[in-house]
């Protein structure tokens, strides 16, 4: 009775992992949604043409330094690049939930591996835009 | 704004094919981009990672799907793939477009082999008795991984070949860990689920940073596919894989021949 204690309170808090990992993508998708509608209405506003299949890759992508300084304010294209962004950062999210599961278990291989893959993650960011 | 709208309706398909299928939704995008769309194949595979991630958020938001992915197996095996995912998509940026085609097609025809001896897999376990608990085996049973070491090599291969050429990987992480690792098909599929996100995730900002992500492009690619591998994730278990899998094998040898033969037409025309 007492070895099947630990081993159901891990489930519970795998479980309770699941959830949230869940949640906080639903979230972090929904945010990345409003931000590329708000974007798609501001280009359809901003009299802009809208582009055939020969003009599709003309929309240049905003810089990250653009985006961060809000120079590129109203500007539909920042919206659209910047709802990407937070797309491409569910997957993050989902591995800093882990780590926090990890380390409420104490489970230290997986917090290392959970640290590891982040600090990759980081360094193809700071690769990309040095 | 027929354009915009077909992309939109090509990432429905690929999403919806990606979560049926385990595979991510990359080995249609980048093909139907470059094959229909005419778009450089850069740009291609730079929307086709934003499509990867999308599938991956799409069934992480239906609870049920992910609930079967093993974590901690799925972040060490990460550790080799994303430093994969970087080394290859620095490696694309360096490669011409037609050598990229040639390469993916390779992918693709590798990808349809692969399919079609899952299928035949499939059908001798089918014969074999006590399926049920076979199948209960396969999803749920107990299991000890092993060979961590081959299995974090081959994973950086899975990796390198997911940043060079816009696709999940899927189709080299799903064997390792189901034939290498030990691990149960079941579970493999949903941690390759988690996994090619993650690994999208780590060469995708080095192909914005390039300007190979076209917000006009990944934006309406990304919605349709977000939706469809929602749809696909609640419809997975009403459809009968057998018929999805005779569809998509004759797709992917379609696609490989195609984008093999033009990238080989280039050189020739060179």
């Amino acid at each position: 009775m007492s070895a099947s204690k630990p081993e159901s309170r891990k489930e519970t808090v795998t479980a309770e992992m699941h959830r949230v990992m869940t949640k906080v993508t639903v979230i972090a998708s929904f945010l990345a949604g409003v931000l590329m509608l708000f974007g798609s209405v501001l280009y359809l506003f901003s009299g802009m043409p809208i582009p055939g299949k020969s003009s599709l890759a003309k929309v240049p992508t905003p810089t990250l330094s653009q985006l961060l300084t809000g120079r590129e304010y109203l500007n539909p294209s920042a919206y659209l690049g910047l709802g990407l962004i937070v797309l491409s950062l569910t997957p993050i999210l989902r591995i800093i939930v882990a780590l926090t599961y990890f380390w409420h278990i104490k489970s230290k291989r997986n917090m290392l591996a959970a640290i590891g893959v982040l600090a990759i993650i980081v360094l193809s960011i700071v690769l990309a835009w040095r | 704004m027929l354009v915009l709208t077909l992309l939109f309706l090509v990432g429905v398909v690929a999403g919806l094919f990606g979560a049926l299928l385990g595979l991510g939704g990359g080995l249609f995008l980048v093909p139907a981009l470059s094959l229909l769309f005419h778009i450089d194949l850069h740009l291609a595979i730079g929307t086709s990672l934003v499509g990867v991630i999308a599938t991956s958020a799409g069934v992480s938001c239906v609870s049920s799907q992910s609930k079967m992915n093993d974590v901690p197996l799925a972040l060490n095996l990460e550790l080799g793939t994303t430093a994969g995912a970087i080394t290859g998509s620095l490696i694309a940026g360096m490669l011409s477009p037609q050598f990229l085609s040639i390469l993916f097609g390779g992918f693709v025809l590798m990808m349809a082999v692969y399919t079609v001896y899952k299928g035949f897999a499939a059908r001798r376990r089918m014969r074999e008795p006590q399926v049920r608990q076979l199948r209960e085996e396969l999803f749920t049973g107990s299991y000890k991984v092993k060979n961590w070491g081959m299995g974090v090599a081959m994973s950086y291969l899975a990796g390198n070949v997911s940043g060079l050429s816009g696709v999940g990987g899927g189709f080299i992480k799903v064997p390792i860990m189901y034939s290498v690792m030990g691990v149960p098909l079941g579970v493999a599929t949903a941690t390759s689920n988690f996994m090619v996100g993650i690994t999208a995730a780590a060469s995708v900002f080095v192909y914005y940073a390039h300007g190979y992500i076209a917000p006009l492009i990944a934006v309406p690619t990304a919605f349709g596919v977000f939706g469809g591998a929602i749809l696909g994730a609640k419809l997975y278990q009403r459809f009968d894989v057998r018929f999805l899998r005779g569809i998509l094998v004759a797709v992917l040898f379609y696609i490989s021949g195609q984008m093999i033969w033009k990238g080989v037409m280039a050189y020739v025309r060179k």
